[in-house]
């Protein structure tokens, strides 16, 4: 693998498969804990309507990406406590609306679209130098909030009500979160895609919530198992000729499930 | 004594119906109040009103002199034993701590003031040993001191509880009530409860809930405000001095 390291395509895919480790470590986490994996799958499938917009009016799709998905996530957090619809149906709503937003604007758009395939499933070989800093810059942001309140963004997730009543300003800091999930889906989209977000959001925190029992070590924790699954994903696919996007995923899921398996033989042998 | 709070004809409507209707109480700073009433009576919408979390239609809350909500600091809330994720990485410290969120602020870690007073709080309740347990790990008793330890590193004035004894098990309510009591002399209690015998033991003032508030700010209830409550005959049993809820009666 050590050759590969020559070519700057490699490179730029290693770095965005640590970039994106980080992100799915962090809000994974909060994700996992707090049952938020719809709300995300959700954000992640409104952005598509950004990708294009992208196409349409010429600009970088992944910035279009970032506006609409920042804006699903600012229409759930406010639509449910404003009107009658429920969360479960507004994510529904707005995932679908959002898609559809896309395919109209790439329909739109003149031309026929050549790497729309990989805003979908991921790409992680072609990430441009130029995404790699929009990531770098992203991964920052989900950082520092998450440092600031992390003691706020833990109460939240444990016991809502709680925090609420002891003055912690828990409508704003849903909306901080929210708008975090959003940033992370455009850190992880161009390495696994917009409908495999949802796989590196939940699954390295998923096995992490196996392993450890305090919220920073399964941050520490689900960070480690993203990078390593995004590397061996992505060195599987080279030396298979696979999608790399899927093969991330693949070897994610199938870790989870040797992971489940463990811990429930473990128990088996104990309580033998 | 001084008055802790004050609800003055207060209604609260809740999904579109009347949850409350025209409540007046007021509570002093070493008051007991066992709050009983049928399930679905407005016990736990008068704590939430209370605490600010529902706000009335109509009428007044005064909680320390405050509107209900910047009290948050001086009052002590357990709710009802939710279904919490007991598998939630959190652990006892940690849980105790968060009852200091509001005293620390935003931006800022938790100072040597907010872990005196969790440490203090856990003590208080005999969980300081248990500090680094997951919370997994712990009986539910154990999970309810917790949670009341939670609400007592607030410091509060006032203490409200929905339901404490739901998940504690018989044998060890009575070491339970026995602590709230010894709560009770720094601080006023109001606790919300289906269970009326052992309200009646623990208890300085009785209230019956059922949309309406019948209180006389006294120990005992009239047969009459139980049945308005309940809204079907009740039968009396009097308990022995030196507690009693309902009035002695001829049988």
């Amino acid at each position: 693998m050590l050759d590969l390291l020559q070519y700057e395509f490699m490179r730029n895919a290693i770095v965005a498969g640590l970039l994106a480790a980080v992100a799915c470590g962090l809000i994974g986490t909060y994700v996992v804990v707090r049952r938020m994996v719809s709300v995300s799958g959700g954000i992640a499938h409104a952005s598509f309507g950004g990708i294009g917009l992208g196409y349409l009016l010429g600009f970088n799709p992944v910035t279009g990406a970032l506006v609409f998905s920042l804006g699903a996530a600012l229409l759930m957090g406010t639509v449910t406590r404003r009107t009658r619809l429920s969360e479960d149906a507004s994510i529904g709503i707005l995932w679908a609306t959002g898609m559809a937003l896309g395919v109209i604007f790439i329909g739109l758009a003149p031309g026929y679209a050549p790497d729309l395939f990989s805003y979908l499933f991921g790409s992680i070989l072609t990430v441009p130098t130029s995404d790699i800093w929009m990531m770098l810059v992203l991964d920052s942001i989900i950082l520092l909030v998450v440092a600031l309140f992390f003691k706020e963004f833990s109460a939240l997730s444990f016991d809502e009500e709680f925090s609420r009543v002891v003055g912690v300003p828990t409508l704003f800091l849903n909306l901080v979160l929210l708008c975090l999930i959003a940033l992370t889906v455009v850190v992880l989209i161009r390495v696994v895609g917009i409908v495999l977000v949802i796989a590196l959001v939940t699954i390295p925190a998923s096995i992490a919530s196996q392993l450890t029992r305090s919220l920073k070590k399964m941050m520490l924790v689900s960070s480690l198992l993203g990078a390593v699954f995004t590397i061996a994903g992505l060195w599987l696919s080279y030396q298979l000729d696979l999608a790399s996007g899927a093969t991330i995923v693949l070897v994610s899921a199938l870790s989870l499930a040797a992971t489940l398996g463990w811990t429930k033989f473990k128990r088996t042998r104990r309580n033998a | 004594m001084s008055i802790i709070a004050s609800l003055n004809n207060v209604w609260v409507n809740y999904n579109g119906f009347t949850a409350l209707e025209d409540i007046s109480l007021s509570i002093e700073s070493r008051d007991f109040v066992g709050i009983i009433g049928p399930n679905g009576g407005g016990k736990s919408t008068l704590l939430k009103t209370i605490l600010g979390l529902i706000e009335p239609a109509r009428g007044s809350i005064e909680i320390l002199g405050m509107p209900p909500g910047k009290a948050s600091r001086q009052v002590g809330y357990v709710a009802q034993f939710h279904a919490f994720d007991r598998q939630f990485p959190i652990n006892v410290w940690e849980v105790a701590l968060m009852g200091r969120l509001g005293h620390a602020g935003l931006l800022k870690g938790y100072s040597s003031q907010d872990r005196d007073a969790a440490h203090e709080a856990l003590e208080k309740v005999e969980m300081l040993n248990y500090k680094n347990r997951h919370i997994s790990q712990l009986s539910g008793g154990q999970q309810q001191r917790v949670l009341i330890a939670r609400a007592l590193a607030t410091r509060p004035k006032l203490l409200l509880l929905d339901e404490p004894m739901s998940n504690v098990d018989s044998a060890m309510q009575k070491g339970f009530y026995e602590l709230l009591s010894e709560l009770n002399r720094q601080m006023a209690i109001v606790m919300v409860s289906h269970d009326i015998s052992a309200v009646s033991q623990y208890v300085k003032k009785v209230a019956c809930l059922n949309r309406r508030l019948y209180y006389h700010g006294t120990g005992q209830l009239t047969t009459e405000d139980l049945e308005a409550a309940y809204q079907c005959p009740v039968e009396l049993i009097a308990h022995g001095a030196p507690h009693r809820v309902l009035k002695d009666h001829p049988r």
